[in-house]
This record gives structure tokens, sequence and C-alpha cells, in this order.
């Protein structure tokens, strides 16, 4: 697994990916951070994340649409399937690659809370709240951005499969209550990354809501490695 | 070494590969003969455990694919027809990324005397710190060969390995391949006859998802034609020495060609028999003189050509 790691780190810079990633995620969050905290003085983070999320949202099929599809693009994926390598270390090294490029991003963005802090207004519960959030919803993403990667060689199919997953998982709830039936709508209630992640914003660690990320993930990586084996198998 | 047992393999409706079945021994360098579609291509993925067969079974070194992927993958190195490489690393770090996948243990100088070893032996050392996107076609599927050898696997499984290389690329590449031969089991596969023949102590042919023949060149001659042919050349009483040669027990048919007084006989018999004694003795007591005999090799390229054409007739 970390042999693939580091191939992908080493693959997110050494192309432009990884920097023109970086580069969009940390000026969407800047300006966001400028329009809804600092021109309006308001010490409140969560304005700031709330507004910033859906545009991350749009940003991690950049991350994610190259990975398995370049691999079948270049058949480069018949190399790794056939070393002695397991599948699920293939799609486990993919992900944390692509998770660790966006923690990257995250993280540059603590200069954020620690302004606001400089400024009189620290809430470390609150904005740990917001950053546990983004990075435990982002994380379901990006899993479901590199499933849909295993799904095509090409990185633009890739990416339209991702903004159609990650939209019917953020907007899950909508269409529960669309149908107007109250068991679908339950059912959505509980599963619903959006219902988790105002949960988290606002600073209440729940359980269920991390456990619901946690397995939204792991369910894509999963299928991730079915995928990858079943093409190739 | 390698085993395949009544190996098939369905894609939806269609059957690209039906019960095939063969084994290879420890330092055999085997080529798949066949025609584009035959099932060559397909045969070597479920050896390599790329594919998982429809029905049938692979064991690799006594170990089932299917049971122990991991292990019987280890014994193997497999180069696809397009080399699987990765345009944006240097040839080190191609390499370096193999070690690591094979889980080497060596780390720091030790791996990279390691990979300067390999790149010295496929004479990649100038290139080393090149990248891939730059190098040419040749070098790019030197870098694959040194990159198969990484971890050094028994089993070199190669998948037509000279498409797109240049006439005097194909000629190093196969005395690359002639050293290999000394230290690893070798599969390769092609559809051009000569470089099967160049290369391989034992061919097995491949015809619409079937093993059709299998067995070393010479044999497979016979066993393909199912006969074998002598040249006889005699001078002066050609109508009788034509009758005495189509007594001899075993001979199959005779033709004849020349005018006058000189005829070469092509005298086609069974195979596992040496005639040419009976030949001899028949043309003794006669008033003619044996010029000439000598066995005639029934070429492969003619059956192999006769192979694939049967698949192309309705």
């Amino acid at each position: 697994m970390r042999a693939v790691y580091r191939k992908e780190m080493r693959q997110y810079f050494r192309s432009p990916a990884g920097y023109v990633f970086l580069a969009i995620f940390l000026f969407v969050n800047a300006f966001y951070f400028l329009l809804q905290n600092l021109l309006v003085r308001s010490g409140d983070i969560t304005d700031y994340f709330e507004a910033v999320v859906t545009l991350e949202m749009f940003l991690i099929p950049m991350l994610t649409m190259r990975s398995f599809a370049e691999e079948r693009k270049q058949r480069t994926d018949i190399f790794l399937l056939t070393m002695p390598i397991d599948c699920r270390s293939v799609v486990l090294g993919k992900f944390l690659a692509a998770e660790s490029v966006f923690l990257a991003g995250l993280g540059a963005t603590l200069v954020f809370p620690m302004i606001l802090a400089f400024c009189g207004s620290a809430q470390p519960l609150i904005a740990l709240g917001n950053y546990l959030g983004a990075a435990l919803l982002m994380s379901a993403f990006i899993a479901a951005g590199i499933f849909a990667s295993a799904l095509s060689e090409n990185q633009i199919v890739a990416a339209i499969l991702s903004y159609v997953i990650i939209f019917l998982l953020w907007y899950s709830y909508g269409l529960g209550a669309a149908v107007q039936n109250e068991a679908l709508l339950a059912l959505l209630n509980r599963v619903s990354l959006m219902q988790a992640y105002h949960g988290l914003v606002m600073g209440i660690l729940d359980p269920a809501g991390i456990l619901l990320y946690a397995v939204t993930a792991f369910i894509f990586l999963v299928l991730t490695t079915w995928a990858v084996q079943r093409k190739g198998g | 070494m390698i085993k395949a047992t009544h190996l098939s393999k369905r894609y939806g409706p269609k059957m690209a590969l039906y019960d095939v079945n063969f084994s290879i021994g420890r330092g055999e360098v085997a080529g798949f003969l066949g025609p584009n579609g035959a099932g060559k291509s397909t045969t070597m993925n479920l050896l390599c455990g790329y594919l998982e067969p429809t029905w049938g079974t692979v064991e690799i070194a006594g170990i089932d694919m299917a049971l122990h992927p991991l292990e019987a993958r280890r014994h193997i190195g497999y180069l696809p027809e397009i080399p699987p490489l990765y345009m944006d690393m240097t040839v080190a770090e191609q390499l370096l990324f193999a070690c690591d996948l094979r889980n080497l243990p060596q780390r720091g100088g030790a791996r990279r005397d390691y990979i300067d070893s390999l790149c010295r032996r496929t004479e990649l050392l100038d290139v080393r710190d090149r990248l891939i996107r730059n190098l040419s076609k040749g070098y790019r599927q030197r870098v694959a060969v040194t990159q198969l050898l990484v971890g050094s696997p028994e089993i070199l499984i190669l998948d037509e390995p000279t498409v797109g290389l240049d006439p005097r690329q194909i000629r190093e590449f196969r005395d690359l391949l002639a050293q290999l031969a000394q230290e690893h089991t070798i599969i390769l596969s092609s559809h051009i006859l000569s470089e099967i023949r160049s290369s391989c102590s034992r061919i097995l042919v491949f015809r619409e998802g079937e093993l059709i023949a299998d067995g070393e060149p010479e044999r497979l001659q016979e066993e393909l034609s199912g006969r074998r042919i002598l040249l006889a050349e005699v001078q002066g009483g050609v109508e009788a020495a034509a009758q005495a040669l189509a007594a001899i027990p075993g001979v199959l048919s005779i033709t004849a060609e020349g005018e006058g007084g000189e005829r070469r006989f092509q005298i086609a018999h069974r195979p596992g028999a040496d005639i040419r004694g009976a030949v001899y003795e028949a043309l003794k007591p006669l008033p003619c003189t044996l010029l000439t005999l000598r066995p005639q090799e029934v070429s492969l390229e003619s059956l192999y050509l006769e192979i694939t054409r049967r698949k192309e007739e309705p």
C-alpha cells in the first residue's frame, strides 16, 4: 500500500493536478473566508464552512478522476493487478494519497480560525467540529470519486460520474422530501450526509454522524475494489 | 512450473478460450502462436492472474492461482502487449516502484545498486534518470523487460514483445531473450512464426480459442502435416523407379518432377519411420542411379498459413 501511496503522491505533484487542486482549493477557501468573516466582521467560522463546503464538493473529482481511469487508459492497471499486491492495498493507497492532498489543503486553512482567534473570536470546539465535518464529508466524497474513476478509462466521464454520485449523496435528503414518503424520508434523514454535516458544524460530535461518513467511505472503497477486480477479471 | 487445466474463458456469449490444457516445465521457452483473436493473450492474462477463468485452473509452481493469487504472482513477471509504464516516472523510479510492489527488502543504497545492476544488464544505465515519456519505443520496451526482472521471478510471460520494434531492436530483443532463457521459464506470444521459431523450444498453436497443437517445432511440423517427405533424385529407369518407390511399406504418395531421364521424387511417408534404407534397396536392382536422397522439411510457415486460412474460410 505504501508503494502505491508514494507513487500517487509523486504523480500528484509531478503533474499540475496536485498544484492546480491546491491552488483552486485555497483560493476558494480564502475568498469565502474573506466574504463570510473578514468583510462582514463575523467571528463565526461556521458561516464560512457552510458556504464553502458545496464548492469543495465540486473540487473533489478534480483530485480523484485520474485515479484508476488513467491507469486503465495507460494500461498500467494490468501491471498493478499482476504484481504480488492485494487489490485492496492498491485502492487504499490511492484513497489515502487523494485524502492527503485534500487534508494538506484543509490544513492550510487552519490559519483562518487562527486569524479569528487573534481578533478575539476563539471558538475551538466549533472550529474542531467544522474541520472534522469537512474532513469526514470529503473523505466520503473522495472514496466515491475513486469509485467513479474505477468505472471508466476516461477522466471526464469519471468526473461526471463523481459529480452525479456526490450530488445524490449530498442531496438525498431532499429527494426523500420530494417523494413525500415518510418511511423513506426517515431513512434518508438517517443516512443523509448533509444532515450529519450540519450536526458537526454546530459542534455536535455525534458518533452516529462520524460513523455514517466512515461507513460511506468504506462502502465506496469496497465497491472500488470490486470494480477494479471485475474490470480485470 | 505452469499448469493449465481445462482453462476456459467466456466474454458474454463468446467463448474466448475453450478447454485448454498444457503444462510448461522449468527452463522451457514456449511460444504461443496463432492469428489475432486466437486466444493467446487471454491465456496469458489467465496465467498471470489478471483475468479469472470461467472454468479451469492455473497452477504456478504448484500454487493454485485462484486460491493463492499473491503467492502465485510472486513467481511471474508479465509484459503485456502495451508496456505498462508510467510516462511521468524516470526509469529508476519505475524500477523502484516495481521493487516496492514486489516488497524487496533492500533499501537505500543497496536498492539503488540493484537497480543499476538490472539497468546494466539491459543496457539502460545511460537513461536511468530520464523520464519514460522521453524514451524511444525500443527503450521503453527495454524498461518494461527490466521491470519484469525485478525480484527475479522464475516465469516470464511476454505478450507480442516485439510489436512495433524496428528490425535492429527486434534482433537486440532476441539476444536479450536468449540470455534470459538461461535463467527463466519463458512464455512468449506472437502471430509471427519466424519470431516464435527463432526463440522457442516449444510451440503451442492456438486457433479460435482452442489449443490445436503443442510440441517442439520439428515434431509439430510432422504432427500438423501427418507426414514426412523424402526427396530422391534418380537418373535413368524412372518409370521402374517410381513403381518400386510406391511399393515401399509406409509410403503414402509419390510426386515426380523433371524431364528426360532424370526425375526428382517427393516421397511422402508416415512420420516415425526411416525409409531411406528401403529406398536404396528398392532402387539398387533397377537400371537407374540414385543421385540424391535427403529428407525435405514440410515448411512450418506453410502449415501455419494453412491453419490461419482455415479460420478465415467460412
